[in-house]
């Protein structure tokens, strides 16, 4: 049995490598293509230098300085971010509420947290105790809250609160908010054209103060999360059996469903919806390692990361001169995607 | 030496309807007891109030002289296990891993990771149940039977002192049936244990049990050794049907069938 698991054990090592390794690729990728060409070897000296506080080398142009460092480098940090912090948050839906369709997205917590953020920018309202966390807090209250209203609304309906029934409602409710927020757009001419936008995802003009605001939320919400992976692996058995094996269920689900929520909600304050990542990573992560939520966490993060890079660069860059919202390139790429990974995978099986 | 489980007037069931009424025994270490019934009796329900998984409407569980309303989960894991069934199971966990899941009340600590001890124990409880050698496997790859025993493993890999089994040989031939009580019959010789179980197979209850107690309507209508439960006409009244004459005619049968056999074998 010995050579089984270190056989079983080294495959995943190699996967993990070649996952991180695209994750690399990709970034660099994305900072070096767009409208301006970056060479590649620019790329670490501009970005060493501005990390340690160092002058640029007199070779370095300064416009290409100016748009690795100030335009497509926070970009870039923030779509791994944004993509890393969906990947993971869909695991947990799907894994607590043991529903392969299940994701922040198909739940109304996407919507709901597009409706909190959309109004507030609306009224321009901002939070000056806050700094620059605010938006991202104020995305992680709405997540949560979307999501104890599906809970709240699941839970009317159906006493033993099944997670079929969840994701139905979850999705009526997403549908019900999205008619909100086109009511809100449709009465509000002058926020027309930024709301509608928002609401198709965009990475568009953000800058480090974006980027340095989700950035350490996110990490702290991927780390708890990243604490409560045996929680994870067990409650995909279903709550009967994670209690005879000693887990407080009602509690775990609760906690692990806010976290999953907030993380949604803190990434997307800034970006708005952003379809299928959530959906489409944990699928491919679990076809390659299996079901462990010690790896299948971290690596979702990597791939949903690498994923939302790659579908901003090809949205920055499949029309020339001008830019496709993202959510609409990851849900052209991911719907037939997800399609593909999931009913292969139930053939298989 | 005090009971390892007490029932004390036990109610029980849900949305406010009492499925099992006034419930009351007791099972002692090394003892095999086998709870029997017609469908719809409660005997899956009093299993479940057993291990908390409904609140009581009444009366008392006492697990180890401990009231179950008064244990965590955690603590009530460390004392009593359900062999679950995996009706569908949509993540592809490997078998030792499914096994290394019953270790999750023996760590202390979001921080702590599985022991060695932890590892011996899972790969001790495969080889009992003869999975070892598909420790790397896929759960969802394996046979009903194999399932079954996986979970069985997982259930050993608790180190409780009481196993609880509702209807145990679902899914399974008869071979597979035999091998799964012969490993239950080994795990509770060794002391300081119990099992139990709810059956449906009246021949496999009165072969495994040291106890039977008999359910009708909700309630415990007969308790006894099982020879003297099968012999009873309780067991008549309780299914409302003839299950005596019934086995006696299938054995009969079966007898006749094997003198033929040994007729046609000595011929």
């Amino acid at each position: 049995m010995a050579n089984r698991i270190t056989g079983a054990r080294v495959r995943p090592l190699v996967f993990a490598a070649l996952f991180i390794a695209a994750a690399l690729v990709s970034m660099i990728l994305a900072v070096c293509a767009g409208s301006v060409k970056i060479p590649l070897a620019d790329v670490p000296t501009v970005l060493l230098c501005h990390i340690f506080r160092q002058p640029l080398p007199a070779h370095v142009d300064g416009a290409v300085d100016t748009i690795l460092w100030t335009l497509r480098a926070p970009r870039v940090l923030l779509a791994f971010t944004v993509g890393a912090s969906l990947g993971a948050s869909g695991v947990v839906m799907q894994s607590v509420l043991r529903n392969p369709l299940a994701s922040s997205y198909t739940i109304g917590v996407s919507a709901g947290t597009s409706l909190g953020v959309g109004t507030l920018m609306l009224f321009n309202v901002t939070f000056p105790a806050l700094g620059l966390f605010g938006y991202p807090i104020v995305g992680c209250i709405c997540g949560i809250g979307a999501i104890t209203l599906a809970i709240f609304f699941s839970s009317a309906l159906d006493r033993d609160l099944s997670s079929n029934t969840i994701v139905l409602v979850g999705m009526v409710f997403s549908l019900f908010i999205s008619a909100l927020i086109s009511l809100i757009t449709a009465l509000s001419a002058t926020v027309l054209q930024r709301l509608t936008y928002w609401q198709m995802g965009s990475f568009s003009m953000r800058e480090w103060t974006h980027t340095l605001a989700v950035l350490p939320v996110a990490c702290l919400l991927l780390i708890a999360l990243g604490l409560r992976t045996r929680e994870l692996d067990i409650l995909t058995f279903g709550d009967e059996q994670a209690a005879l094996i000693g887990i407080n269920v009602r509690r775990e689900k609760w906690l692990l469903l806010y976290l999953g929520a907030a993380l949604t909600g803190a990434s997307i304050a800034f970006v708005g919806i952003i379809s299928f990542v959530d959906l489409v990573a944990p699928h491919i992560v679990r076809r390659v390692f299996g079901a462990k939520h010690k790896v299948v966490l971290p690596m979702t993060a990597v791939c949903g990361g690498t994923l939302m890079v790659a579908s901003d660069l090809i949205a920055r860059t499949a029309i020339p001169a001008s830019e496709l919202p993202v959510g609409v390139v990851t849900a052209l790429i991911g719907a037939p995607f997800f399609a593909f990974v999931f009913f292969r995978q139930r053939k298989v099986k | 030496m005090p009971p390892l489980v007490e029932v004390r007037g036990a109610s029980a069931g849900y949305r406010g309807i009492e499925v099992v009424r006034a419930a009351n025994f007791a099972v002692a270490a090394g003892e095999r007891v086998s709870i029997i019934g017609p469908n719809g009796c409660g005997k899956t329900t009093l299993l479940k109030a057993i291990c908390k998984l409904i609140p009581l409407m009444g009366g008392d569980v006492r697990i180890l002289g401990r009231s179950v309303s008064a244990l965590q989960r955690r603590d009530l894991a460390a004392s009593i296990s359900m062999m679950a069934q995996i009706s569908e199971q949509w993540f592809d966990f490997s078998v030792l891993d499914t096994v290394m899941m019953g270790r999750y009340g023996k760590r202390r600590g979001v921080l702590a990771t599985s022991s060695s001890e932890d590892w011996r124990v899972a790969e001790d409880c495969l080889r009992t149940v003869g999975m070892l050698e598909q420790a790397g496997d896929s759960i969802t790859w394996l046979s009903g039977g194999q399932r079954q025993r996986v979970m069985l493993a997982r259930a050993f890999a608790q180190e409780p002192r009481i196993i609880v089994l509702d209807e145990p040989t679902n899914h399974l031939d008869l071979k597979h049936q035999a091998e799964l009580f012969g490993y239950l019959q080994e795990w509770v010789s060794q002391g300081g244990r119990a099992v139990i179980q709810v059956m449906h197979d009246l021949s496999f209850a009165r072969l495994y049990s040291d106890r039977i107690l008999l359910m009708s309507g909700g309630a415990l209508v007969a308790e006894g050794r099982p020879e003297e439960i099968m012999s009873g006409t309780a067991l008549d009244d309780a299914y409302n049907f003839g299950i005596r004459a019934f086995m006696k005619r299938s054995f009969a049968l079966w007898e006749e069938n094997t003198s033929n056999e040994r007729v046609q074998t000595a011929l």
